[in-house]
């Protein structure tokens, strides 16, 4: 962990954003870019033209690294191809799975919490760490609108365990905490507290809304002060190398998400 | 139940094709799928605005009818789930519908090429030449320069 940047924080990339992410490069640490979303050699180039501007982070949303059936071989090969092109730091994707039986469920899916999950996922994972030349790997804690039955062992302790029979490292979503506090009751600090949060890489946040009696993290709103106050706790507590303010709808003026962007760079400003 | 099992009963309730597998909040499941419906719904409605507006309110119920039946696929799938709906539609009855679903699939192509059979890469940008005639709201000749960034002319016609 000692050999990965400290970056700072940033934004993850749209492609609305283009020119202002190049025109306020200065006060952004990192852009985080979706692999899965590089169709060809344009847009290839479009992620090596943003990376002279401002380092890249690459963050995959399709492996689906928990699939009991494997990784799909063309999509690890499609990954390791922008990996290549655009040398990130590290790589980052999901504890969870986007299909299953022949289905794109088009969506991040909860594992459940098992050792059976465990294995699929670090399995994937090790495969995945072979294609990428030894990249540093972090895995993304998801939100999960339900959970699944037959667990035997916490959401914290399903994490750990991949953390630690992969040695990839974390990228904590204080969001998909904090939707997750609300929607299934309980602490997000005493969650929090049971992470090995001496694995903490990255931060995501981003906000969401309310919907039929659910908080679902949307990515459509400004980052809201829980998260805020869980990133304020969590920095001292570990070595963040990165913030990223995620906004994928409802995209507002850049200026506000620079606003998101410095308010977090101050949080790790205090913390150092 | 093996994980696969699970796994795949339950990508398949989200997907509206099964019930909730056994031990699961059928009512979370059913907020989930309505919810990816919707998801599904919105990037439609992005890559196909002509067709949107010309379907008005049919728009939700087709649409749910195509969730059901269809299986995007690939890297970029909610291209994929656009471009076969568009193509369904492209015989409507109604012939405004026709004519959206046929211009917003220019659109499309002039973007992206596809191809069914493939997986993960099934929608890859285009690199080769089209030349294609936009019906609505005024004839256009549209045509797209060969090369990963083809400039694309549209010509009144």
């Amino acid at each position: 962990m000692a050999d990965l940047p400290f970056l700072g924080a940033g934004v993850s990339y749209r492609d609305a954003w283009r020119w202002e992410v190049i025109r306020h490069r200065d006060e952004l640490g990192a852009v985080e870019c979706i692999p899965d979303d590089v169709a060809g050699a344009a847009g290839l180039r479009e992620l090596v033209l943003i990376r002279q501007a401002v380092p890249v982070i690459l963050h995959g949303i399709g492996l689906s690294l928990g699939s009991a059936e494997g990784l799909d071989p063309e999509r690890v090969r499609h990954v390791a191809r922008v990996v290549e092109a655009v040398e990130p730091p590290w790589f980052s994707e999901h504890i969870a799975f986007t299909r299953a039986g022949g289905v794109e469920i088009g969506h991040l899916a909860p594992l459940p919490f098992t050792r059976e999950a465990v294995a699929a996922v670090a399995a994937n994972v090790r495969e995945l760490q072979a294609a990428l030349a030894g990249l540093p790997i972090l895995l993304e804690n998801i939100a999960y609108p339900f959970p699944l039955p037959g667990a035997e062992m916490t959401e914290a302790e399903l994490v750990g365990a991949i953390l630690e029979s992969t040695g990839a490292y974390l990228l904590l979503d204080l969001e998909n905490v904090h939707a997750n506090a609300l929607n299934h009751g309980y602490d997000p600090i005493d969650y929090l507290e049971t992470l090995p949060l001496e694995r903490v890489v990255e931060v995501h946040l981003a906000g969401g809304l309310w919907k039929e009696g659910q908080y679902l993290d949307t990515h459509t709103r400004s980052v809201p002060e829980e998260s805020w106050r869980l990133l304020e706790w969590l920095v001292p507590r570990s070595d963040v190398r990165a913030v990223i303010i995620e906004r994928d709808d409802d995209l507002p003026p850049f200026g506000d998400l620079l606003a998101e962007v410095r308010r977090a760079e101050g949080c790790l400003r205090v913390a150092s | 139940m093996s994980l696969r099992d699970v796994q795949s009963r339950l990508a398949a309730s989200l997907a509206g094709r099964e019930p909730a597998p056994a031990g699961l909040d059928e009512g979370a499941v059913e907020r989930a799928r309505r919810s990816l419906e919707a998801k599904r719904r919105r990037a439609a409605s992005h890559l196909l605005p002509r067709l949107r507006n010309a379907m008005g309110d049919a728009w939700l119920a087709r649409f749910r009818e195509h969730a059901t039946l269809y299986n995007p696929a690939g890297l970029l799938h909610h291209v994929d789930d656009a471009w076969e709906l568009a193509e369904a539609l492209l015989r409507h009855p109604d012939a405004q519908v026709a004519c959206a679903a046929h211009d917003d699939l220019v659109v499309l192509r002039l973007r992206y090429e596809r191809d069914r059979r493939a997986g993960a890469e099934r929608i890859r940008e285009r690199r080769g030449p089209v030349v294609a005639l936009m019906r609505t709201p005024t004839r256009l000749l549209v045509v797209r320069m060969p090369g990963p960034e083809g400039k694309v002319w549209y010509l009144k016609v």
